[in-house]
């Protein structure tokens, strides 16, 4: 579904951060990047988005979209949301002004248009609304509140995962999710990451701790280090990385 | 050589106010008609004034001396064509001006009403000038107005039914003047809630000069929502000045997304100890419009509040100025003034100036202010791209929103949707986000 071949990339007119990443992502499954703090993890997770403040200095992404391998890198941001990708952002945005239901509701109907479903109305959408709230364990009254404004670092990361609930992308990425949430929070994400993940999507977790791991098994972990993925492995990796530490990995590559 | 201070108008204003006075010479006293001919004295005396004045530093108005109007004649208007304006709900005890001249036809009263109106041709003496130095056009109102009202509340009451003042301006193919006057007296402990809304009929140039007088007796609350939607050829000149006496209360929103050139000077005076008053504003201009949002407040007694919050919208090349005085004169301990101003720039060619002036003459006071100018946020931009909005629904989702931040003042769920109806026509309809 996403193919990652010799990825460069750097912050607009910064240091080279991403040096030459390849990572081959397949429906059904679920991988994790994990890394020490400044080794790219967020960056590849912006880079893969469409976030306007890096640039691509080098290799190529492609993205399936109805079985046909598409350059990723070609596409707006919203083109991606489009064709099915969606981050959970590391720090959710607040936008003042915004209700949560307008903007999931706006966003829905986006992706539903551009996928050749109809949109619903205003009723319809509720009640899916409704649906998913459960999912995070969050009421109604939330709905009328703006976007991720005056949300705990808890509540920022449930809505983040409200929104991957309803928007259904075949390809998440989840950019250190687990960091800032208290132990009922990661529960219930991880929960609710579990429940939607299925045999025609993937999830691309981005991590520093294991704690989400705990959790969610996946199916392939991988180690990045300075812009490079050093080791990949199975769920065993994520284990040692947590006793052994980066420094047992960079060693052992 | 430098710039004068201020332009001669033209000879038709001259023409205008004999008309005037002929025309009112039947029914106004010589007082009356002397006190038209003082105010209009004023007003040549003072000319209209440059951007050398600083009152009007930001906004150009010479071109009004110059420009030939006609005097606004109020065009056939019809109940159909009432009920489809801004803001309009047949439920509201409503008040309907043509081009200024009162339309007691097309105006519901509801029967039991404890609204007093009194055209203002029968007060003794309405004009009972308050003098503004540097503003001739409220002169030149009080000189020429055709007709005018006094909406009263007795003490105690609160009207059944909202109240909405409607000034429709009728446009033609020579410019129109008018003059719209309206004072309005809440009595001790009365209550009420007031739209006050200047709309055009037709896309010609008209020029709308209104003043707008409001008392509020001890412990009165008003509830007042002023809207400018006039069409985008239009002058609209507006000076509201507000009264307040001890405890009352005020929440004022100030909305302003028509005319060419639209200037509201909105000035407070809490002169009764502990009255409050709350602004809200919000201002959209694009194209060319320009929009001048001028405020003062004037803390005279102890323990008054005052807070002010006005955001603008401004795109293509379109200009905006604000300027608000907070002055809090030397016995007014305990006074909390709060004033806020910020501007959104959609494009690069707009220009947003804001000018925040406290002047505080005592020392037990807690005061802030601030002021903004910035851009849609890149971070927010992409959050929402990352959703699948596209840029240009992105840009209306956020502007909407930061609009959104004053317009969620307005406690009536319906008069918050009239004047998001009202935005939503302003900017570029898109499914998604209309809800």
């Amino acid at each position: 579904m996403l193919k990652i071949r010799e990825l460069k990339a750097r912050v607009v007119d910064g240091p080279e951060i991403l040096k030459g990443i390849n990572l081959d992502v397949n429906a059904g499954e679920i991988h994790a990047v994990m890394g020490p703090n400044g080794s790219g993890k967020s960056t590849l997770s912006r880079v893969l988005a469409g976030h306007p403040d890096y640039e691509v200095t080098g290799g190529a992404v492609t993205f399936e979209i109805n079985r046909e391998a598409q350059d990723l890198l070609a596409m707006e941001a919203h083109e991606r949301a489009r064709a099915g990708m969606f981050l959970a952002f590391q720090y959710p945005v607040e936008v003042p002004g915004v209700s949560n239901t307008v903007f999931l509701r706006a966003a829905f109907n986006a992706i539903c248009r551009a996928q050749g479903v109809p949109p619903v109305d205003a009723f319809d959408f509720r009640d899916l609304l409704t649906e998913k709230l459960a999912l995070i364990g969050m009421d109604d009254s939330y709905l009328e509140r703006p976007v991720n404004l005056d949300f705990s670092g808890g509540e920022k990361k449930r809505n983040e995962i409200l929104q991957m609930a309803i928007l259904a992308p075949r390809l998440a990425i989840l950019d250190e999710t687990d960091s800032g949430l208290d132990v009922d929070s990661l529960r219930i994400v991880s929960e609710g990451v579990k429940q939607l993940s299925t045999p025609h999507n993937a999830t691309l977790m981005i991590t520093h701790y294991q704690r989400m791991l705990q959790y969610i098994t996946p199916d392939f972990v991988h180690v990045l280090m300075d812009g490079q993925i050093v080791k990949s492995g199975d769920h065993t990796l994520a284990e040692a990385v947590e006793t052994r530490g980066y420094d047992w990995v960079k060693d052992a590559a | 050589m430098k710039r004068p201070r201020a332009i001669t108008p033209d000879a038709h204003y001259a023409d205008q106010l004999s008309a005037v006075l002929e025309a009112m010479a039947p029914c106004e006293s010589a007082g009356q008609l002397a006190a038209r001919q003082a105010a209009f004295d004023r007003f040549m005396e003072q000319g209209i004034p440059t951007r050398r004045v600083e009152a009007w530093k930001y906004t150009d108005v010479t071109r009004l001396a110059e420009e030939v109007f006609a005097p606004a004649a109020p065009a056939p208007l019809t109940a159909e064509t009432v009920t489809g304006l801004p803001l309009y709900h047949p439920e509201d005890e409503t008040v309907v001006f043509a081009s200024g001249i009162l339309q007691p036809g097309l105006s519901r009263h509801p029967e039991g009403s404890v609204l007093e109106l009194h055209p203002l041709h029968t007060m003794p003496d309405p004009t009972a000038p308050v003098p503004i130095h540097d503003n001739p056009f409220v002169d030149l109102n009080h000189a020429l107005w055709r007709d005018g009202a006094l909406l009263r509340l007795p003490p105690s009451t609160t009207p059944a039914q909202r109240i909405h003042v409607l000034f429709v301006h009728a446009t033609a193919a020579t410019p129109t003047l008018s003059h719209p006057r309206l004072l309005i007296d809440l009595g001790e402990h009365a209550t009420a809630e007031i739209a006050i809304t200047h709309v055009t009929l037709g896309d010609k140039a008209c020029f709308n000069n209104a003043t707008l007088d409001i008392t509020l007796q001890p412990g009165a609350h008003l509830e007042l929502v002023y809207t400018q939607v006039l069409n985008q050829a239009s002058t609209h000149l507006g000076t509201t000045t507000i009264t307040q006496q001890r405890d009352s209360t005020l929440h004022a929103m100030d909305f302003s997304a028509g005319s060419a050139l639209a200037r509201h000077s909105l000035s407070v005076a809490l002169a009764g100890e502990g009255a409050s008053a709350s602004l809200d504003g919000l201002y959209i201009v694009q194209g060319r419009q320009h929009v001048d949002a001028h405020t003062c407040i004037q803390h005279q007694q102890p323990n008054g509040s005052s807070r002010q919050l006005y955001k603008g919208i401004l795109d293509d090349r379109a200009t905006a100025a604000f300027s608000g005085l907070v002055r809090v004169h030397p016995g007014a301990t305990g006074t909390d003034a709060q004033q806020m101003n910020r501007n959104l720039l959609l494009s690069n060619d707009a220009l947003a100036n804001s000018k925040p002036q406290l002047e505080i003459s005592n020392d037990d006071v807690r005061c802030t202010h601030g002021a903004t100018v910035g851009r849609l946020d890149d971070l927010e931009l992409f959050y929402l791209a990352s959703r699948g909005i596209d840029p240009t629904a992105a840009r209306d989702m956020l502007s909407r929103g930061f609009a959104e931040e004053v317009l969620y003042r307005l406690p009536d769920t319906q008069r918050h949707a009239d004047l998001h109806a009202i935005l939503n026509r302003t900017f570029e309809k898109n499914d998604d986000t209309t809800t």
